[in-house]
């Protein structure tokens, strides 16, 4: 310290003579201002410690120099370089923080990225589920189908079977399957003569289709009336319609709905033989009982329209 | 002892001033040396991009520091192929920030993207 107090003391006298120095150095000022705010950033210290030393050192020169009333752009130079010193350090300690702060954002972009993975997994994984449900529904659906199908094909086969027992079992009573569906004949040998009041002999056969229709309550029946060529035509018209309408009082008797029993009266117009014989003529007599889809539809297939 | 320390550090002391008011001495050759190799290492990192003004300065300073030390002023030569490289370093400094904090501004930016593509999925859903 005495060695200093001597040194500048000794510098004093040809400096004196030298220069003559204004009340403030503007590059000083600023340079002090610089060099104490970057020595307030701990960032600073820590990335630009070395900088930072230089910068205080150059400041100081600067002082020593500014006190000591050296050349002004001693001064100068000195204040420059430590507000340099101080700059360089502050854009470090920038870059260092933007480092910072890239780090966390790349940490922040792989955790946005697998959010946005495994959102989009979900979104895969409930769009699967939901094409699940529905190829479960659709083929539910088809099952149902499936077994409906199987249903009236069973349906179609029980009454085939019924209506097969009923011609078994019933004498002049003929089931066929037809183009119009499932037939049903009763014989002329089932009427009084030219009359169409049923012989008691048909009680059998009313009876179990009676007991048909109340088995399939879906089921509809299309009653025909129908004559052979003998007599006029208007009188076998009427004929055919009494008879048709006969067998379907005697159905109304057994408890059959009316609705679901449609007559019509064909006279001669529809033979199943030739009128030329006796044989032929008494198989044309007769009344064809056409038994309805089950939805108590008659096919399209009908020849005959209904009154 | 110590007195006669004091006293010869004096009279060099004393010396060095005289010397520097007179401007005398080796040309700063090293110093000069090393203004140009910051300056070239400043624009090898885009300064010229990022931090133009100061690279000019540093330019200007050499060359002025060059002529300097050519007609003999060593002292100012000295002082200005400093300043020269100081500035060189501090063009580097800045232009490495600003291109640390345009990456960052970058991943940012794909982050804001990413986040807004979710959201407008959410809002499908």
């Amino acid at each position: 310290m005495r060695f200093k107090a001597l040194f500048i003391m000794t510098l004093m006298l040809p400096l004196a003579a030298c220069s003559t120095l204004p009340e403030s150095v503007g590059e000083l000022e600023d340079a002090r201002q610089l060099v104490s705010a970057v020595d307030r950033d701990p960032v600073a210290a820590e990335v630009a410690g070395q900088n930072l030393t230089r910068a205080k050192q150059a400041l100081q020169r600067a002082e020593e120099a500014y006190d000591e009333g050296e050349d002004l752009e001693d001064i100068r130079h000195h204040a420059y370089v430590a507000a340099r010193y101080a700059e360089i350090a502050q854009e470090r300690a920038a870059e260092s923080r933007a480092r910072t702060a890239i780090e966390q954002s790349e940490a922040t972009r792989t955790r946005v990225l697998l959010q946005a993975r495994e959102r989009q997994a979900a979104e895969a994984r409930m769009l699967a589920e939901a094409r699940g449900e529905e190829a479960e529904r659709s083929m539910a659906e088809a099952e149902r189908q499936r077994e409906r199908a199987e249903m009236a094909v069973a349906e179609a086969s029980r009454l085939a079977d019924e209506l097969a027992n009923i011609e078994t079992e019933l004498e002049n009573v003929k089931a066929e399957q037809t183009e119009r569906g499932l037939v049903l004949t009763l014989s002329d040998v089932l009427f009084d003569t030219a009359e169409a009041t049923l012989k008691p002999g048909a009680d059998q056969a009313i009876d179990r289709l009676a007991a048909f229709l109340q088995e399939s309550p879906d089921r509809a029946l299309l009653i025909e009336g129908h004559t052979d060529a003998r007599g006029t035509e208007a009188f076998n018209e009427d004929l055919s319609e009494r008879r048709a309408n006969a067998v379907r009082d005697a159905l109304v008797a057994q408890g059959i709905d009316p609705q679901r029993l449609r007559t019509v009266g064909l006279g001669e117009g529809y033979p199943v033989a030739t009128n030329d014989t006796v044989a032929g003529q008494q198989e044309n007599r007769r009344v064809e009982i056409i038994v309805s889809d089950a939805e108590g539809e008659f096919p399209d297939s009908i020849r005959r329209a209904a009154n | 002892m110590t007195e006669g320390i004091t006293f010869i550090t004096a009279f060099i002391a004393v010396a060095l001033l005289a010397a520097g008011c007179a401007s005398s001495g080796d040309a700063p050759v090293q110093q000069l040396a090393r203004a140009e190799s910051s300056i070239d290492i400043a624009e090898q990192s885009g300064a010229r991009e990022y931090s133009a003004a100061a690279l000019d300065e540093a330019r200007d300073k050499l060359m002025v520091a060059e002529r300097a030390s050519s007609e003999e002023d060593y002292e100012t030569a000295y002082q200005l192929a400093t300043e020269a490289e100081l500035d060189a370093e501090f063009a580097r400094a800045k232009a490495s920030r600003v291109k640390a904090e345009n990456s960052l501004e970058e991943i940012q930016q794909t982050i804001e993207t990413l986040r807004r593509e979710m959201d407008s999925r959410t809002v499908i859903n």
